[in-house]
Order: structure tokens, then C-alpha cells, then sequence
């Protein structure tokens, strides 16, 4: 029941959130300089005034702002999120095409970085002074300080050209007939490995680090010394009593990091040519693609409020303390 | 000699190596605990009584360890030296421990219940229900009211006082023989300190527990102690029956620790101040070459500053590690 009322009321909180989001974002990008009517012009092969007039009122451009506004709200209330002014094709297509690559790398390369990068943080918490902690410390700096796109590189030149035993680019092989569903969900997997394993690195050395200090913090409580005075196995110890304790600040960052992560895909998915919504991001940025941009923008903030509820909710269900003050 | 003690300590050393050489926790420490009785393990802060709790345990934590040729037995059996599989079938079943704070001694994310259930299911191959079941009657022994509602409670729903009656009640689960009580009251009010005592008392009453408690309060000695050892500085400096080391204490620090009791001023019934012991505990690493106590003993002699003096036996069961023993306890 406590918890019905948890969800709903975050629900209700999460959709003032998404429309303050679509009125922000409208008029960021309305502030933002450039001229959609010169690109798109640019693309024709030049106009002169009267035809970047027509083209202003063509797509509305030359109607007041807040009329503008009130015709987008409009429109993604009705659940249109308008056409694409370069593409001209609707933007909720776009972005949906787009979307389910973008969300299968971020989601592999987070959660792959947040199940390693715990256990090496539990494994070296437990000898702090031993080969693999250090390790560990080594790891974390590196592949903290090392920007996306070189680790990307590097993998490249790896495991794509010294050893080439995974695909550099795109997300299926175009010449790959037959198989059914497995096969290509194989296929899929096989390219994924290299952009999620860059992508992941980063994050692997956060969480890493992380899981590190606040297991050692965990593993020095009175409540683990009692535990081990009851008879407990080491393992029980560790990996019941200390990682549910452990684990809430790694749960913290992760709910944060799902926002973030969105930005680093804009660099894997240029580096291995996977077809995702980051590079399309940045296309619509420099093609002025107000309407596609925006249809972004909105997609991102419902990923990040959706991974927010789900944190409150992992929290809720591995400490009691919150679930009793909320 | 019949059957062995239930538990016997024979020259238990704890320390650790350092650049500047061996540092001792405990020196040389001798104990015998029989079944049902409560012995009061008396000292400042860094006397080493907590060490020789957790050496018991067999939980002395790194870089600490158990040195020398010392020996724990229970019933027996050498404890050190054991394999960690047969420590950890006595930890819980045949010894258990209490600790001194009860607001950090349980797992937050676990309810009371899951955590006394826990060591049932451990040691006496209960299900899930069943260990419940026993769960709710352990919480119902140690006075907890409502125990088939507060079972389900998590540790940051109750008291202090109330937690650590959880504590006592999770160590008392599977009846162990042995209850070692770490300052037990230290961090609870002053009338729930009285109320866990009192627990204490009955539970060792109905269960024929015999308690090792860990005090550094004089006052608990007096209420609860059958026989007290006297630590100072890893050292035994005296033991004896309670009765008797608090009536006539055959060590000064000892008289000194009984003088400092507040409780000696609610009997005296006159307004006087507080006497303190002048000086603190000596460091473990420039320990006196005499006797540890003679730099903050007000009848020190040249003898006491040169030689450590033995631990000399003054009656049966009643010794003293002082130069003036004999003089002191008459």
C-alpha cells in the first residue's frame, strides 16, 4: 500500500517533470541561434528572400513564439512529435528506429560496468592490501582519465586489427542471410561487444572504485563483526551482510549515471558506426532539425525520470529505512 | 581433577610485530570460566579485555593475532589453532557474544527477526518457519513486548535498550554454554543499564549460561560478579572472588578503580570529590621495565619502578601481581 502510494505519487510528479521539459526545451532551442529556413534552403541548392519566406511559413516559422509553442505542446499531447525538416519524415519514426540501439548499447555497457565493477570492488574490499586491489586502484584511474572514443580506438586496433575476432562497425552484418530471430540476435550481440566494452570502461572503473571503498567502510561496521561472531561463513558474511549495505551508493550513482550515459554514446556510436539516436543527436544539431532534436531531448528525459523511479524503487526494496520515512 | 573446565585460558598472548618489535595486547593471560558462573573481566580502555573477548572468538582482527603458546580450550578442546570451519560452529552455538554497541550491532537492512532466525537455521538445521517460530519465543525470553509484531521490525524501529535485548537474544538462540558480554551497558541510559543487567541475570538464571562480562565499571562488578579478573595493560594484576577483591583490594590499582566509583560516594553518604587515578594507561610500545602501574601508583617504591612483580597467589583462587600484595590484602 506504502508502496502504491510511492509509485503513484512519483508518477504524478514525473509528468509535471516531462511537460516542464517539452515547454524548456522549446524554448532553449528557440533560443539557440541558426536559422532552420537557411539550411534548409542551403540544401536545395540557395534561395533568395522570398523563397526563404515561403519556406518560414511553410513550416510555421514565421508565426509568433509563444504560437509556435502552443502548436508544439499541442501536437505531443496528441502524441505527434512533428516531421523532421531534413529527413522530412515523422520524428517519432526517427527516433523509435534509432532508440532501441542507443538503449541496447547504453543499457549493455551500464549494466555489464555495474556487475563487474561491484564484484572486482567486493573482490579487492576483501584484501586491501593485495595484488588485485591494487590492480583495481590502477584500473579505475586509467580508464576514468581515458576519453571514450580512444578507448574505442584502441579496441579497434586490437580486436579488429591485431586480433580481428569482432566486427568495427554498424550493428548487423548487412551479408548475413538466414539464422532466424537467434541468429541475428547473435549477430546483434557479436557487434555490440566492442562499443559497449568502451563505453562500459569508464563506468567499470567508477563503479569499481565505488563498490571498493564503501564495501571496505561496510566491512569495518560492529554489524559484520557481529555476524562473523554468530558463526557465519566469510561468503555469507560478505556477499549477504556487507553487499546489501554496500551496494546502496552504487545503486545511487547508477540512477544518476543512466542520464549521463546518454552523452558518451554520442562518441562510441560515431567511433563504431552504430546506428543509434546519439549520431543522430549531433546530425540534428548541425542541421538546425529543431523538430528531431527536440523528439530527442523529450525521449532522453523520459529514459532518465524512468531510471530514477527504478532507483527509488531498488532503494526501496534494499534499505527498510526508506521505505519507512517516505 | 574431574571432568575439564568449561573454559580454560593458559598464557594467551595477543599482539603484533612492528619495525619497533612485538607489541603485546595481552601478556601471558590465565582464566578458567565454570559453567553457570559470571566472571567480570575488569579494566581502563586498552587493558586488552575486549582483545582477550575476541580471541576467545577467535576473531582477533588483523594484524592482531593469538602468539606464542597460549591455549583456549572449551571443554577441552584447544580452540587455538582450530580450523575456521570448526571456529565457526562454536561461534554462535557453543560461544556466543554481545557487544558493546547495540545501535551499530545489527544489520540495518535486515529485520530483528531474519537476524536471530539467521543463527538457528545456522547452527540447528531449523526451516524458515520454524526458526521464526523460535525467533519470536527468544524475543518473548529477553522481555521484548509483542514479539510475533516486533519480529518483523527493522533495527532502526527500536531503542537502544531494545536492541540490544535482540543482541542477547540472538546470542542466547542456540543456548550456548558460554555468553560473553562485551560492555554489555555502556551505551544504553542509565535505567536501561540496570534493566539489561537485570536480563543478564535471569537469563543466566533460566539457562545456566556462564557469562564472561567485559566491564570497565566497578559498580557492575559489585552487582553482578561471581569471581573478577583485574587487567592493567594486558596484564592480570589481580583476581579473586568479587566479594572479596571489593572489600580488599590486594592491588592499588585495583583500590584505586574501587575508590573512583561513584557508588562509593552514595554509601559513604558525605559530599566529597571524586578521586581520579593520576596519569594514564602506560603506551604499549614504551611499556615501565617495573611493575606498569608504579608510574601512576602512589606507593610505588624503587623496587616497583626496577622489577615487574610476579602474580602471586594469596589464598586459593585469590592472587595479586603487586609488591605489597601480602600487606595490601589483609
Amino acid at each position: 500500500m506504502r508502496l502504491a502510494n510511492a509509485i503513484l505519487q512519483r508518477l504524478c510528479n514525473a509528468i509535471l517533470l516531462i511537460a516542464a521539459v517539452i515547454v524548456f526545451n522549446f524554448a532553449l532551442i528557440h533560443l539557440a541561434p541558426g536559422d532552420p529556413a537557411q539550411v534548409i534552403a542551403g540544401e536545395m541548392g540557395g534561395a533568395n528572400a522570398k523563397i526563404l519566406a515561403e519556406i518560414r511559413h511553410a513550416y510555421g516559422l514565421d508565426k509568433p513564439f509563444l504560437e509556435q509553442l502552443w502548436i508544439y505542446v499541442s501536437h505531443v499531447l496528441r502524441g505527434d512529435l512533428g516531421q523532421s525538416y531534413y529527413f522530412n519524415a515523422p520524428v517519432a519514426q526517427l527516433v523509435a528506429q534509432r532508440a532501441l540501439a542507443t538503449v541496447l548499447l547504453v543499457f549493455s555497457g551500464l549494466i555489464a560496468a555495474i556487475i563487474f565493477g561491484t564484484l572486482l570492488g567486493v573482490f579487492s574490499a576483501r584484501r586491501p592490501r593485495g595484488a588485485l586491489s591494487h590492480g583495481v586502484t590502477i584500473l579505475s584511474l586509467v580508464g576514468y582519465s581515458a576519453p571514450v572514443f580512444w578507448t574505442g580506438i584502441l579496441l579497434i586496433l586490437l580486436f579488429a586489427a591485431a586480433v580481428p575476432i569482432f566486427p568495427v562497425e554498424g550493428m548487423m552484418d548487412p551479408a548475413r542471410t538466414g539464422g532466424g530471430w537467434i541468429g541475428r540476435a547473435i549477430d546483434i550481440a557479436h557487434h555490440l561487444v566492442l562499443p559497449a566494452t568502451s563505453l562500459g570502461i569508464v563506468y567499470l572503473a567508477q563503479y569499481s572504485r565505488l563498490a571498493r571503498a564503501s564495501m571496505l567502510d561496510v566491512l569495518g561496521a560492529d554489524y559484520i563483526r557481529a555476524a562473523r561472531a554468530k558463526g557465519l561463513s566469510e561468503n555469507v558474511v560478505v556477499y549477504k551482510h556487507a553487499l546489501r549495505n554496500a551496494i546502496l551508493p552504487v545503486v545511487t550513482v547508477a540512477g544518476l549515471d543512466l542520464g549521463r550515459v546518454f552523452a558518451g554514446a554520442v562518441l562510441v556510436e560515431t567511433v563504431f558506426d552504430w546506428p543509434g539516436m546519439g549520431r543522430l543527436a549531433y546530425g540534428s544539431i548541425l542541421r538546425r532539425d529543431s523538430p528531431t532534436l527536440l523528439g530527442i531531448l523529450l525521449f532522453s528525459a523520459v529514459i532518465v525520470i524512468i531510471g530514477n523511479l527504478l532507483t527509488d524503487l531498488a532503494y526501496r526494496l534494499i534499505d527498510p529505512r526508506i521505505r519507512t520515512s517516505a | 581433577m574431574s571432568a575439564a573446565p568449561l573454559l580454560q585460558i593458559e598464557h594467551l598472548n595477543v599482539g603484533f610485530d612492528t619495525a619497533m618489535g612485538a607489541i603485546m595486547v595481552v601478556r601471558d593471560l590465565d582464566l578458567v570460566l565454570e559453567e553457570g558462573e559470571t566472571l567480570c573481566i575488569v579494566g581502563e580502555s586498552g587493558s586488552g579485555k575486549s582483545m582477550t573477548a575476541l580471541a576467545i572468538m577467535g576473531l582477533v582482527p588483523e594484524p592482531l593475532r593469538v602468539v606464542g603458546g597460549g591455549s583456549i580450550k572449551l571443554s577441552g578442546e584447544e580452540l587455538v589453532g582450530a580450523s575456521h570451519r570448526r571456529l565457526r560452529q562454536i561461534r554462535g552455538k557453543r560461544i556466543s557474544m554481545v557487544f558493546q554497541e547495540p545501535m551499530s550491532s545489527l544489520n540495518p537492512v535486515f529485520s530483528v527477526g531474519e537476524q536471530i532466525a539467521e543463527t538457528l537455521r545456522l547452527h540447528e538445521g531449523l526451516g524458515r518457519r520454524d526458526a521464526r517460530a523460535a525467533a519470536i519465543e527468544m524475543l518473548q525470553a529477553v522481555g521484548i513486548p509483542a514479539p510475533e509484531r516486533r519480529v518483523d521490525d527493522y533495527p532502526h524501529q527500536m531503542s537502544g535498550g531494545m536492541r540490544q535485548r535482540v543482541m542477547i537474544a540472538m546470542a542466547l538462540a542456540c543456548r550456548p554454554a558460554i555468553l560473553i558480554a562485551d560492555e554489555p551497558t555502556t551505551a544504553l541510559d542509565v535505567t536501561v543499564q540496570a534493566q539489561i543487567m537485570d536480563l543478564l541475570k535471569d537469563v543466566q538464571r533460566r539457562f545456566g549460561t556462564a557469562i564472561l562480562l567485559i566491564t570497565h565499571d566497578i559498580g557492575i562488578v559489585a552487582e553482578a560478579a561471581d569471581r573478577v579478573i583485574v587487567l592493567y595493560a594486558g596484564r592480570r594484576v589481580e583476581e579473586g572472588s568479587a566479594e572479596e577483591v571489593l572489600r580488599r583490594p590486594a592491588h592499588p590499582y585495583t583500590a584505586a578503580l574501587v575508590a573512583c566509583a561513584p557508588q562509593q560516594l552514595l554509601l559513604g553518604g558525605e559530599r566529597r570529590i571524586l578521586p581520579e587515578i593520576p596519569g594514564i594507561v602506560p603506551s604499549l610500545l614504551r611499556m615501565p621495565p617495573g611493575c606498569a602501574f608504579a608510574p601512576r601508583c602512589a606507593r610505588a617504591t624503587a623496587e616497583c619502578h626496577a622489577k615487574a612483580p610476579p602474580l602471586l597467589e594469596l589464598s586459593a583462587g585469590r592472587a595479586s601481581a603487586c609488591w605489597l600484595a601480602t600487606e595490601l590484602g589483609r
